[in-house]
């Protein structure tokens, strides 16, 4: 199931709401409970078989983790080790059946004319996400800095929360940990989930789908002036954050309303002045994952600075993995890897030294040129199209690119204001203002919130493009 | 600060509640006469439906579809995109002039089907030529065509221009090309509906007169070109209304052949037999145009003239076509003593072999029509 769906608004969460709000807060255990059972409604919605997966990755860890977690207690390391490796390598295994068998049969097919049938084996939603959070749980379990969970419905209601199931962010259990235990949902939490819930929504219906058009009708067509190379590009570039950052404040708000504060996942990635600054603000949970969980233990930035670079390659090059499976999305991790390398090696201090719109520019031709090789699934196609952003077609205007900068001014001026804090701002001065009228404040807001939730209804139910983009991974 | 939380949570409670409960207690609608389109029903719920998903995927639509004031919703999403300045809404653009016009663009029409088409159908000319029978085609160019200069600004669509010539390189003579007598009569009168793919009266009649000339019958074209035209309505809204629901674009008027209306003819249709191609009752539903003979079927026989149907000396005519021939035969009924009608997307017989019993074929389809088809002309698809 996903968030912007009739099935989710007007059946599934009226019901878990009040199947959760009626058990009182003391019982804790209860209400994670009603959140287990409803995740795997939510989860197993349209694919009920991969429920089985779900259930067998819950079971596998939540033992894995009493285990490792029996020895660490015992302080034995040694013991604890062999048990951590053992439950790394079955998740990973899950994830590589699951995820890279079917592209690492067409690899060695393309390589080696062997001529492996593909077992067609299709992706259990959101099993990036999950596996990355049973990871992150085993492996604090294992240094000590969480406790293992004892009991089983609370680690599975973890694990499978709905909110950030299938899109994110990867919520680490040590960020959740006091919340499982107890937790209370206040009034003011509650308003900003809803709020968050709401912006969310609308950025997904109201700007990532209708944007979205632009890209699928200039992609699809065969020869491109610059101007509509770029368009397309830019389009995607605003779909791809409008719909992940969007359903992340979707996954925030909801887990606000649950009594959850989840770390936030995006910050205004399209302001930053350098690639690395815009991987300190895109996909915050992914990006501090590896940090925490492989760059780290590999040594980072401690053992010189040739170890450095090989460690930042790896990192990148399973980031790209990460995204899916297609050497595309290896490229693209690739592409960064090399970026973020030639930052580190001098590049980020000249950038700094240089005017801001200077470092804007530069981090904002990179992103886009990098969504290219994020979304088109074919490298021979991808440098086709990068040809046409530089003039293959030779042609600079046509007019595809007229077309849609005319008929889309409204919403790509929208996007272009929604990708910067400059709402944030706005609102939070006229709440600055109206502070001692609280009442016409009120007033203003939900007529805000309900009129963006009423609209992003009618383009839901009205039919038109609904891809969740991150819903491959 | 409590109370600022207050008012919203209820707000958005309150509106969801309203939403669900009005959606669970309002009854079921089958149809959609706005959206021209069936409704999808509640869906049953089963073991199976449940583990191969389409429970869960049919539940999405009918949610989507019975949704309290689904009406409402759609024109309020059609209103806020033309209200920005989206002139293509659902395949549709939006032109000056409150008219609707479907876009059709490069990637739409279907270039190697088309020439597959055009191919085809100089073979079945070539086959009817041996045997002394006239093979030709009117390709209706689209309303894009015909009303490029009311398209909004750099619209995107097919090269019309390019396609017609191709037809002209395979087909010749045979080619009925009616651009030129469209755009002349355009400023005038309406030749297309402004909420309906269709051509209107106006434009079936324009068509018809350009078969009879290029026939040979030129004083039943003159005749034909200035015939009455009585109205069967004036409250038309088409498919392309349907597809935007926008309460601006104005309603249309169908107009036919007055002398037609009148016609002593004989109608077989699916072995039923009538004394008029008019189906009134449909003037009175959503789907007016198919007040010709109710719509469209795989084959349709006309006779026409005085006391013994079919025994004049005019001559025998058979249509292959889409449902554009279905307004333009009321203006041919004079001409020729029987005309038969042939749907190449329901007809399975062998067309060529069928010509055999004519004196003349026409084949009529709107040029983007014309290149989706799945024709077979030569041959049987029955097998």
């Amino acid at each position: 199931m996903v968030f912007s769906s009739s099935v989710f608004l007007m059946a599934f969460l009226p019901l878990t709401l009040l199947a959760y709000f009626l058990v009182p807060a003391r019982m804790v255990k209860a209400r994670n409970a009603v959140l287990l059972a409803s995740s795997l409604v939510f989860y197993g919605w349209g694919e009920p078989k991969y429920i089985v997966v779900m259930l067998f990755s819950i079971v596998f860890n939540y033992v894995s983790g009493r285990i490792i977690g029996k020895y660490t207690g015992m302080n034995n390391k040694h013991r604890a080790r062999p048990m951590l490796v053992l439950c790394v390598f079955g998740n990973l295994a899950l994830l590589g059946i699951f995820k890279y068998t079917d592209f690492v049969l067409d690899t060695i097919n393309r390589l080696t004319a062997a001529g492996l049938t593909l077992p067609g084996i299709a992706l259990p939603i959101g099993i990036s996400f999950y596996t990355f959070q049973t990871m992150s749980y085993i492996i604090d379990v294992y240094r000590g800095k969480v406790e293992p969970q004892k009991d089983l419905i609370t680690f599975g209601a973890y694990v499978a929360l709905f909110p950030q199931l299938i899109a994110g962010p990867i919520v680490r259990y040590s960020d959740v940990a006091v919340m499982l235990a107890g937790r209370r949902t206040n009034l003011e939490q509650a308003a900003e989930g809803v709020r968050r819930f709401i912006i969310g929504f609308g950025k997904k219906v109201l700007l990532a789908n209708q944007i979205y058009v632009v890209w699928m009708e200039l992609s699809s067509m065969e020869n491109l002036s610059v101007a509509a190379a770029w368009l397309g590009a830019v389009a995607f570039t605003f779909q791809i954050y409008f719909d992940f950052s969007g359903y992340s404040d979707m996954a925030i708000g909801l887990g606000k309303i649950f009594g959850f504060d989840y770390l936030e996942n995006f910050n205004y990635p399209y302001i930053s002045r350098s690639i690395t600054e815009f991987w300190r603000r895109w996909h915050m949970s992914l990006s501090s994952w590896f940090k925490e969980y492989v760059y780290i233990p590999l040594g980072g930035n401690r053992k010189g600075i040739a170890r450095q670079l090989v460690n930042i390659s790896i990192v990148w090059i399973l980031t790209g993995l990460w995204h899916g499976a297609s050497w595309n999305f290896v490229m693209w991790g690739v592409y960064y890897g090399i970026i973020l390398i030639v930052e580190k090696l001098g590049l980020l201090k000249v950038l700094q030294k240089c005017p801001s719109v200077i470092g804007h520019l530069y981090s904002l031709v990179l992103i886009v040129i990098g969504w290219v090789i994020f979304a088109i699934d074919d490298m021979g196609a991808v440098i086709s199209y990068i040809s046409m952003m530089f003039g293959s077609s030779g042609c600079f205007i046509d007019d595809a690119f007229l077309y849609f900068i005319q008929s889309r001014v409204w919403l790509v001026i929208a996007c272009i204001i929604g990708s910067t804090p400059l709402p944030k701002l706005v609102c939070n001065a006229v709440a600055q203002k109206l502070a001692d009228r609280e009442l016409l404040l009120s007033v203003l807001e939900t007529a805000l919130m309900m009129g963006i939730l009423v609209l992003a209804i009618a383009f839901l139910v009205s039919g038109s493009y609904n891809p969740f983009l991150y819903f491959r991974f | 600060m409590k109370r600022r939380s207050l008012i919203l949570i209820s707000a958005t409670a309150a509106f969801l509640l309203v939403l669900s409960i009005g959606t669970l207690i309002k009854p079921d609608v089958d149809f959609s006469p706005d959206e021209n389109r069936y409704l999808t029903q509640k869906p049953a719920i089963s073991v199976n439906n449940l583990l191969d998903g389409s429970f869960e995927n049919t539940s999405e639509e009918y949610l989507s579809d019975q949704i309290i004031g689904r009406q409402k919703w759609v024109e309020m999403k059609s209103l806020t995109e033309a209200a920005l300045g989206i002139n293509d809404i659902n395949g549709v653009y939006l032109c000056m002039g409150g008219r609707a016009v479907e876009r059709i663009t490069e990637a739409d029409f279907d270039q190697k089907n088309y020439l597959k088409n055009l191919t085809q159908t100089a073979e079945l000319a070539d086959v009817c030529d041996e045997q002394g029978i006239s093979v030709s085609t009117m390709l209706v160019p689209t309303a894009a065509y015909v009303y490029a200069d009311r398209l909004p600004d750099n619209a995107l669509t097919f090269d019309e221009d390019e396609a017609f010539r191709q037809a002209e390189e395979i087909l010749g003579d045979g080619l009925i090309d009616i651009r030129n007598s469209l755009i002349a009569a355009k400023p005038k009168e309406e030749v297309f509906f402004k909420t309906d793919h269709h051509w209107t009266g106006r434009g079936a009649q324009i068509g018809a007169a350009e078969f009879l000339r290029s026939a040979g019958k030129i004083s039943s074209a003159e005749k034909t070109i200035s015939c009455s035209l009585e109205t069967l309505s004036s409250e038309f809204r088409g498919t392309l209304y349907s597809k935007v629901l926008l309460k601006t674009i104005e309603t249309d008027i169908i107009e036919t052949s007055a002398d037609a209306r009148n016609a002593d003819i004989k109608v077989e249709i699916e072995g039923k037999e009538y004394n008029s191609l008019y189906f009134d009752e449909y003037l009175g539903k959503k789907d007016k145009y198919a007040v010709y003979f109710g719509g469209n079927y795989a084959e349709v026989d006309i006779m026409t003239g005085a006391e013994e149907y079919g025994q004049t000396s005019k001559e025998k005519l058979l249509i292959i076509k889409d449902s554009f021939a279905n307004s333009m035969v009321p203006f041919l009924l004079d001409d020729f003593s029987e005309i038969t009608m042939v749907d190449t997307r329901f007809y399975r017989g062998d067309i060529s072999r069928l010509a055999e019993d004519y004196d003349r074929v026409l084949l009529v389809y709107s040029v983007n029509n014309f290149a989706k088809e799945k024709m077979v002309l030569t041959g049987s698809l029955l097998k």
